[in-house]
């Protein structure tokens, strides 16, 4: 089911990882987290890489709990124990799930992590960036991923653009920009910047071929059986 | 009628001649000679270039060229760079420095990489897993170099025909701008 996306471009958008959960449990919590994000304050999506909060079982809370307390680590995840004994701990819910619980908690939760500058802000669609290197391949994960990532190594590019250009769903555009801007792998390029740098890279040598046409580009994907994409003619 | 070339290269081993053979519609012709070099296992190894090619729709070619791997044939990587659409750059990560490897051919199609399309695909990490691809990141960057990059397993059609991908993806973009 799509994330819903009336709210995904004024809302911040925070990960969220299941640790020691059963997988009836996982897949419980994940359609809670569905049901809710038309009330939530913030965007709740799973991503197990760099996870704004850590969601875990009781016995995994313990641990992270002694850990916490030897090493504590400003920019670790947050913690939200799922317990089968509720009121034992701060920031914890209790089985059978409720709604109202789960969300009165990932608003706390939400909030004390936006509050606390680490979260990305939705990033302006029309703003100017470029890649400062391939991401790592926890970022990449998926060939539309992939593939967004391809889009952006030639030019300096923005948000709307990529959307438009790759055919993803503008969530999941969204949500790995602002993956790729958290893990500081975009670079701000003034508002003009874009054409400017286009227009001033350096004159394409007499030893390299004139860019190829979109013609042949569509003739050689399509005798290697690939899609033919369309992108603006 | 119109030609147009992409290149493959990289270190002697690294899957050239395989990668090429994957797609090509013919098979690939090669210049191999008996390997005398102890240090890499295979029997054979090209010391002048591959060839494959695929006949698009009108009749225009495309070829497809390995380059010769080792760098003291570097003057004909020049050669073979002029007028190509773009570069597959091989890294066997079972070598002693891939990253030193990579470096070679960075340098030496360092004009083709900019102006035109580059790929970068790493073969043999299942095996040998370092350094990751983040390292090969941050190496390129190093480098100011920028450009995707993939595992690779040459034999696989598939995986060949995504890195071919990924090149028209940056030459579909240039020509756009």
């Amino acid at each position: 089911m799509p994330l819903a996306q009336t709210a995904s471009a004024s809302r911040p958008t925070l990960g969220f990882t299941l640790e020691g959960l059963t997988g009836r449990e996982e897949t419980l919590f994940k359609a809670f987290i569905r049901l809710l994000d038309h009330r939530t304050l913030q965007q709740w999506v799973y991503r197990p890489s760099r996870p704004d909060l850590r969601v875990v079982a009781d016995s995994v809370a313990s641990d992270t709990v002694r850990i916490d307390a030897i090493a504590p680590d400003a920019n670790c995840p947050l913690l939200l124990t799922i317990s089968s004994a509720p009121g034992q701990r701060q920031h914890c819910v209790s089985l059978p799930l409720r709604a109202d619980e789960l969300e009165a908690e990932l608003n706390s939760l939400g909030q004390l992590r936006v509050g606390a500058g680490s979260v990305a802000r939705p990033l302006p669609p029309q703003a100017s960036f470029r890649l400062l290197r391939w991401p790592p391949a926890e970022l990449l994960g998926t060939p539309e991923r992939v593939h967004f990532a391809t889009l952006m190594v030639s030019k300096p590019f923005t948000l709307a653009w990529v959307q438009e250009r790759s055919g993803l769903a503008p969530a999941a555009c969204a949500q790995f920009f602002a993956e790729l801007h958290d893990a500081a792998l975009l670079a701000a390029v003034p508002s003009t910047a874009p054409e400017a740098a286009a227009a001033s890279a350096e004159a394409p040598s007499a030893t390299v071929a004139p860019p190829a046409s979109a013609g042949l580009i569509a003739r050689i994907r399509s005798r290697l059986g690939l899609l033919v994409r369309s992108g603006p003619q | 009628m119109s030609e147009h070339k992409i290149l493959f290269t990289g270190t002697m081993g690294a899957g050239k001649t395989t990668a090429i053979g994957a797609v090509s519609e013919v098979p690939p012709v090669s210049t191999d000679v008996r390997n005398t070099d102890m240090a890499v296992d295979k029997a054979t190894t090209t010391v002048g270039l591959d060839y494959g090619e695929l006949t698009l729709e009108g009749g225009e070619v495309l070829r497809l060229y390995g380059t010769p791997g080792q760098k003291r044939f570097d003057f004909m990587w020049k050669i073979l760079a002029r007028g190509a659409l773009g570069v597959v750059i091989l890294v066997d990560n079972s070598r002693a420095d891939p990253l030193a490897d990579l470096d070679v051919y960075l340098a030496g199609f360092k004009r083709l990489i900019a102006e035109a399309a580059c790929v970068v695909a790493v073969g043999r990490m299942e095996q040998y897993p370092d350094p990751d691809l983040d390292q090969y990141a941050a190496h390129m960057q190093s480098r100011g170099v920028l450009c995707p990059l993939l595992p690779i397993d040459v034999r696989d059609r598939a995986q060949v025909t995504q890195l071919l991908d990924m090149l028209l993806l940056q030459l579909e973009i240039k020509a756009e701008a």
